[in-house]
């Protein structure tokens, strides 16, 4: 009774997660690079590739259900099927971040940035790290992997604590420049809440190897 | 798992058929008015041990058995015990349906007869109620003097068990009900077997893991004569504890 193209099914779905976490992630860091570069026309790029990330994301939901549907999958298949249809919501959101930054990048238009990008890319490099290894740690069922980079939150968080208190600064002591500054908060919030997305995800990696449902890491945002 | 009141307790269960053993040091209970499912594949000694509890196998000559097992507090195989009292008690059901070649009404009543009532008031309430309790009364109750052989494989099946009914058990024992039935009648036994419990306990072995899934509160799992598992039917399906039962529920062997 061993079935295999049911799981060969399965296999080829967790590819497409990878894959889709990767096009997310590549969203993030180029949003920021542009961001940094003032290229515009990587920010409308990044826009107009989003549209394919919810794309991917109904195609996988689909397979999910059609694979619940007619294979009934159980124990360790089913959680990872209910694991899955949770992360690519996650991941369409982390996607939806980058987009959000190329559209902060467009309303900046051709006036500089307020401040050199320095920390802001710290934080995407930390948070993009972290969801990398989050979908290494999903696709080999690794649950301590998945917990340990919970605890990475933090540093992200500080980081965006860090960029909020001289943004504001920047604002008290120059009022011409909080609609600049304002911009770059947004997107730090928007690189802090990919972090966050990134825990969640981990946890469903938890649940999928563990069967139990933790809150791993709350973040102070 | 939260252990109430036990129907029946089995403990170092062996058992052999001749040279061959077929069950090893099986501990196990069973819930009062629930139904507790045995999944496994072919070989597994699922069939032999549900046929253990009503001393079926009392008639295979190979069979041999240590062990204990404790059925409303007393050892099953004691010489108190009247193998016929307990057959009345413990009811089963098998594979294919066996109606036996006469009417439908006569099916039910037979059991009753055997055990000496002959009020013909009494028989026809118990055939009623029976019937009414296995989902078949409306079916039939215009067609009573039919022939039983000349229902569907599905209303046989049904007719079974009302037949096992009738003669006021506590427990049934469905040795894979539905596996000569279609898609519907199978629905309808499972949809009876939930009806069943609020009033008998039911011990079901099944081939079909997904029936055993829809329609049982625990579940255990046989492999080569070993219990491996037994659990709640909603942990045994999502998150099992042996790797075995869990490559075996997601097809990964057998």
């Amino acid at each position: 009774m061993s079935r295999e193209v049911y799981h060969k099914e399965l296999k080829k779905l967790e590819k497409e997660v990878v894959k889709m976490a990767g096009m997310a992630s590549t969203a993030i860091t180029d949003s920021i690079k542009a961001l940094k570069d003032r290229d515009i026309k990587t920010s409308e790029a990044i826009i107009k590739n989003d549209i394919n990330i919810n794309v991917m994301r109904y195609e996988i939901e689909e397979k999910c259900l059609e694979l619940i549907a007619t294979q009934q999958p159980m124990a360790v298949d089913l959680r990872t099927l209910a694991a899955i249809l949770s992360v690519i919501t996650d991941i369409e959101r982390i996607a939806d971040h980058g987009e959000g930054n190329a559209k902060i990048s467009l309303l900046i238009g051709d006036s500089p940035v307020v401040k050199p990008l320095i920390d802001i890319p710290r934080m995407t490099e930390i948070a993009i790290s972290m969801l990398d290894r989050c979908v290494t740690a999903f696709i080999e069922r690794d649950a301590e992997a998945a917990r340990d980079i919970c605890a990475e939150d933090d540093k992200v968080d500080e980081l965006y604590d860090q960029v909020y208190r001289e943004l504001l600064l920047l604002m008290i002591e120059n009022p011409k420049q909080i609609e600049g500054a304002t911009y770059l908060i947004w997107v730090a919030h928007n690189i802090e809440r990919v972090a966050d997305r990134v825990t969640n995800i981990a946890e469903r990696v938890v649940f999928m190897v563990t069967g139990k449902m933790e809150e791993i890491n709350v973040s102070s945002y | 798992m939260v252990i109430e009141e036990k129907v029946f307790d089995i403990s170092s269960l062996n058992v052999w058929y001749g040279e061959k053993q077929v069950l090893k040091n099986v501990e196990m209970f069973i819930k009062p008015n629930r139904v507790t499912a045995l999944i496994g594949p072919s070989g597994c000694g699922k069939s032999t041990f549900i046929r253990c509890l009503n001393r079926m196998n009392d008639f295979i000559p190979s069979f041999r058995h240590e062990g204990r097992i404790e059925y409303e507090g007393t050892d099953l195989y004691s010489n108190e015990l009247d193998p016929i009292e307990i057959r009345r008690r413990i009811g089963m059901v098998f594979q294919k349906p066996n109606p036996f070649p006469k009417s439908i009404y006569e099916n039910i009543a037979y059991g009753l007869r055997i055990f000496g009532e002959k009020k013909r008031s009494v028989l026809d309430s118990v055939v009623e109620d029976s019937l009414k309790k296995a989902a078949l009364w409306d079916e039939v109750k215009d067609r009573l003097k039919d022939s039983a052989l000349a229902l569907s494989g599905g209303q046989q099946q049904r007719l079974c068990i009302a037949r096992a009914i009738a003669v006021k058990p506590e427990v049934l024992l469905f040795d894979e009900p539905c596996s000569a039935l279609d898609p519907i009648a199978t629905a309808k036994i499972e949809d009876l077997t939930t009806e069943l419990k609020k009033d008998y306990t039911v011990v079901m072995v099944t081939h079909n893991m997904q029936q055993a899934a829809r329609v049982s509160d625990l579940t255990g799992f046989f492999l080569l004569g070993d219990l491996v598992e037994f659990d709640e039917t909603k942990k045994i399906f999502t998150t099992p504890s042996n790797k075995l039962t869990e490559d075996y529920i997601t097809g990964r062997f057998g």
